[in-house]
C-alpha cells in the first residue's frame, strides 16, 4: 500500500501548490488591478478567473483518489538537479563580461560535473571541444552578432 | 485551375537551388539533432531557429519546416531502435516499433516508417492545395467569439494528447493560461505581474520558457539513473519491407494519413495528437489487436504517417488563421515575425510564393527524407551511440545559445533555469508539459478575442453560442471533452502508454 500512499501525497502537494499559485496570482491581480466590468473587461478580469478556476481544480485533486497505475518515484541527485539548473544561467551571467567563447566553456564545463561518470579529463576535453565547434559553427559560419570576447576584455 | 497553378508556383519556389538547398539542410540537420535522444522537434528547432535569422523569408521557414519533420523522423529513428522516444508523437511508435527492433525488423519499421510518411506528405500536400483558399476565405468569416471558440477547441483537444490524469491534463492549461497573461495589458497599457521587472514586460519569453521545460527537464530525467544503456545489437541489414509487410501496412498507412491530415488542421492538434489516435485506431480496426505491443506492424505504419500528416497540415491553422495550434508553430510565427512577415488569412494573397513554398517544400522534403535517410541509417545508429553524459553538455550549450540569441538577453536564461526546474517538479507530480505550453501560446490570444467580443456584443456572453461557427466549434469541444472523460475510453487511453508486460 506505499505506493498508493507515494500516489495520494503527490495529490496533496499538488493540490497545495497550484492552491497557492491560484491564491497568490488572484489576490495579486484583485488587489492592484482593476477587474473592469464584462463589457469591458480591465487587465485584472482574465487572470482573476483563471485563477479562481485554477483553485476549484487545484481543489477537486486534493479529493481524488490516488491512481493505481502511479509511475515509482525517482529522482535525479540534487547535485545533478542544481547543476543543470543553473547552467544556463551561468550562461546568461557570463555572456555579456566574458563572450561566446567563454560563456559556452563554462556552461558546458558545468554541465559535466552533472553526470557521476564523466570524469574530470573527460570534462575539461568535452567542454573544450565542444565551445570550439560552437564558435566555429555560430560565430565563423553563422556569423551570429553575439561578440566573441566579452567587456572584460573589449573595455 | 488554380490547384495547379498553386502547385506549380510552389515547385517554382522550391526549385531554386538556394531553396532546394535549405530545405535539404533542414532536413538533414533536423534528422540528426531529432535522433539524439533526449531533443524531440521542439528542441530541435529552439536550437536551430537563429541559425536561420539571416536567411530570406522563404528560404528560412523552408528550411524550419524541413527541421520540424526531419527531427519528427529522427524521434521515430530513436523510439524504434533504442526505445527512448524524444517527446510524445514519437512515444506511440516506440511501443511496437521498438519490439519489431528486437525481433531482428528494425529495417522494416524504419522503411515502412519512412515511406508511410512520404504517402502521408504527398497526400497532405495535395489537400492543403485543395483546401487553403477556401479555408483563408473560411478564416476572414471569422468574428472575435468564433476565434475564441477556435481556441478553446484546440485546448481541449490538447488534453487528449497528455497521457496522465485529465484533470491535471487541464490544470496544466489553466495554469499556462495564467502565466501567459504575465506582461503588458494590451487594452490598458497597465504591467501585469511584472513585479517591476522591465524584462517580464512583454511577457515570459516563449523560447527560455519552452527550452526550460522540454530540454532541461528531460535532461534530469536522463540523469535520474545513470547506468549504461544496453549497447545496439539489431541488426539492420533488411531494410526492404516484404510484400506482405507492406500489404499489412497499407490500409493503416492510408488510415493514418486521413486521419492526421484532419487532426493535424485542429488548433491544438498536429503531430502528437495524430499519432496518438491513430495508435487507437489502428488497435480498434485490427483483427489482432493483441499483436499490438509486440511489434504490430499497423503501430509503426500508421501512427507515422498520421504523425507526419499532422506535422504538415499543422501548418494550415498558423499560416491562413495567425494561430499556432502548438508550441512549435508558435516558434514559426516568432520567426515569420522576425522576418517582418505577420501570418494570418492575407498571407497567402500578399505572399503566394512563400506560402505554396512552404507546402511544397514539405513535399520535396519527404520525398529527400526517404531517399537520404534509408541509405544513411548507419550514419544515425552511429550518432546514437553518442553516450548520453556526453550529450547533455551539449544539449545545454547549444540550447542556452539558442535562447540567448533570439533577444540578446541575459534575462531569458534566467528564465530557462526557472522554467526547468519547474518542468521537472512538475513532471514528479506526473504533469505533462504539452497542454501547458499550449495554454502559454494562446492565453494572450484567447483574452484579446474574449475581451474583444464582450466589448462588441456589449457584455453578452450569449455570442459564443448564438454564433453559428462559434457554437459548432464549441459543440465539438464538449463532444472531444466527453469522450476524454468517460472512463471507459480513459481507460483505453492508459493501454496505449503501457509499452510491455
Amino acid at each position: 500500500m506505499s505506493a498508493d500512499y507515494g500516489a495520494r501525497q503527490k495529490n496533496i502537494i499538488f493540490s497545495g501548490i497550484f492552491l497557492i499559485i491560484s491564491i497568490a496570482m488572484g489576490g495579486y491581480a484583485l488587489t492592484t488591478m482593476n477587474m473592469g466590468t464584462l463589457d469591458r473587461m480591465g487587465p485584472a478580469f482574465f487572470p482573476v478567473v483563471l485563477s479562481a478556476i485554477l483553485a476549484a481544480l487545484a481543489l477537486i485533486v486534493l479529493f481524488l483518489p490516488a491512481p493505481a497505475d502511479a509511475e515509482p518515484f525517482a529522482i535525479a541527485p540534487p547535485r545533478a538537479i542544481v547543476i543543470i539548473i543553473a547552467c544556463p544561467m551561468i550562461f546568461g551571467f557570463a555572456i555579456e563580461p566574458f563572450g561566446l567563447l567563454i560563456a559556452v566553456f563554462l556552461s558546458i564545463f558545468v554541465s559535466c560535473l552533472a553526470s557521476q561518470v564523466t570524469t574530470l579529463r573527460q570534462a575539461l576535453l568535452l567542454s573544450a571541444a565542444f565551445s570550439l565547434f560552437c564558435v566555429l559553427v555560430f560565430h565563423y559560419l553563422l556569423s551570429m552578432t553575439i561578440p566573441l570576447w566579452g567587456s572584460v576584455f573589449t573595455g | 485551375m488554380d490547384l495547379f497553378a498553386h502547385l506549380s508556383l510552389g515547385l517554382e519556389t522550391v526549385f531554386q537551388p538556394i531553396n532546394l538547398l535549405f530545405c535539404f539542410l533542414g532536413v538533414f540537420l533536423g534528422t540528426a539533432i531529432g535522433v539524439l535522444p533526449g531533443i524531440g522537434p521542439l528542441g530541435t528547432i529552439a536550437i536551430l531557429l537563429p541559425v536561420t535569422f539571416g536567411f530570406p523569408p522563404e528560404a528560412s521557414l523552408i528550411m524550419l519546416a524541413g527541421i520540424y519533420y526531419g527531427a519528427q523522423y529522427g524521434g521515430s529513428t530513436t523510439a524504434i531502435l533504442i526505445n527512448l522516444p524524444g517527446e510524445a508523437s514519437s512515444a506511440v511508435t516506440a511501443i511496437d516499433g521498438y519490439q519489431l527492433a528486437r525481433q531482428g525488423k528494425a529495417g522494416t519499421a524504419l522503411a515502412l516508417a519512412a515511406i508511410g510518411s512520404f504517402i502521408a506528405g504527398c497526400f497532405a500536400t495535395l489537400l492543403i492545395a485543395i483546401f487553403a483558399i477556401p479555408l483563408t476565405m473560411l478564416a476572414l468569416k471569422f468574428t472575435p467569439p468564433d476565434y475564441f471558440s477556435l481556441m478553446v477547441l484546440g485546448l481541449v483537444a490538447s488534453i487528449a494528447l497528455a497521457h496522465g490524469s485529465v484533470l491535471k491534463g487541464i490544470i496544466m492549461i489553466v495554469f499556462g493560461l495564467l502565466l501567459g497573461t504575465v506582461g503588458t495589458d494590451l487594452y490598458t497599457g497597465q504591467a501585469r505581474f511584472t513585479f517591476g521587472m522591465f524584462d517580464l514586460a512583454e511577457g515570459i519569453p516563449i523560447l527560455g520558457f519552452g527550452v526550460g521545460i522540454y530540454a532541461l527537464s528531460e535532461i534530469l530525467k536522463g540523469l535520474e539513473d545513470e547506468t549504461p544503456r544496453e549497447p545496439l545489437k539489431t541488426n539492420i541489414s533488411a531494410l526492404l519491407p516484404s510484400r506482405r509487410d507492406l500489404r499489412e501496412a497499407g490500409m493503416p498507412i492510408l488510415r493514418g494519413t486521413f486521419l492526421g491530415s484532419f487532426l493535424g488542421i485542429l488548433p491544438g492538434g498536429g503531430a502528437m495528437l495524430s499519432s496518438f489516435a491513430s495508435y487507437m485506431v489502428e488497435k480498434q480496426v485490427s483483427k489482432r489487436p493483441e499483436t499490438f505491443g509486440r511489434g504490430a506492424i499497423a503501430g509503426v505504419a500508421g501512427p507515422e504517417s498520421a504523425n507526419n500528416a499532422g506535422a504538415q497540415t499543422s501548418f494550415v491553422p498558423m499560416l491562413t488563421l495567425g494561430i499556432p495550434s502548438n508550441p512549435l508553430m508558435a516558434l514559426m510565427v516568432g520567426a515569420l515575425i522576425i522576418q517582418g512577415i505577420t501570418p494570418g488569412p492575407n498571407l497567402i494573397n500578399e505572399q503566394p510564393s512563400l506560402f505554396w513554398g512552404v507546402i511544397v517544400s514539405m513535399w520535396i522534403g519527404n520525398l529527400m527524407l526517404v531517399v537520404l535517410n534509408l541509405p544513411l541509417i548507419g550514419l544515425w545508429v552511429k550518432l546514437l551511440s553518442v553516450r548520453a553524459n556526453f550529450l547533455y553538455p551539449a544539449i545545454v550549450g547549444f540550447s542556452a545559445i539558442g535562447v540567448y540569441s533570439i533577444n540578446e538577453n541575459p534575462f531569458d536564461l534566467i528564465v530557462m533555469s526557472v522554467s526547468g526546474a519547474a518542468g521537472y517538479a512538475l513532471s514528479k507530480l506526473d504533469c505533462e508539459p504539452a497542454p501547458l505550453l499550449l495554454g502559454f501560446v494562446l492565453g494572450p490570444m484567447m483574452e484579446v478575442y474574449m475581451r474583444r467580443t464582450m466589448l462588441l456584443s456589449g457584455g453578452d456572453a450569449s455570442v459564443f453560442l448564438t454564433s453559428p461557427i462559434s457554437l459548432g466549434l464549441l459543440i465539438v469541444s464538449a463532444i472531444v471533452l466527453v469522450i476524454v472523460l468517460i472512463p471507459s475510453v480513459n481507460r483505453r487511453r492508459a493501454e496505449v502508454f503501457v509499452e510491455e508486460d
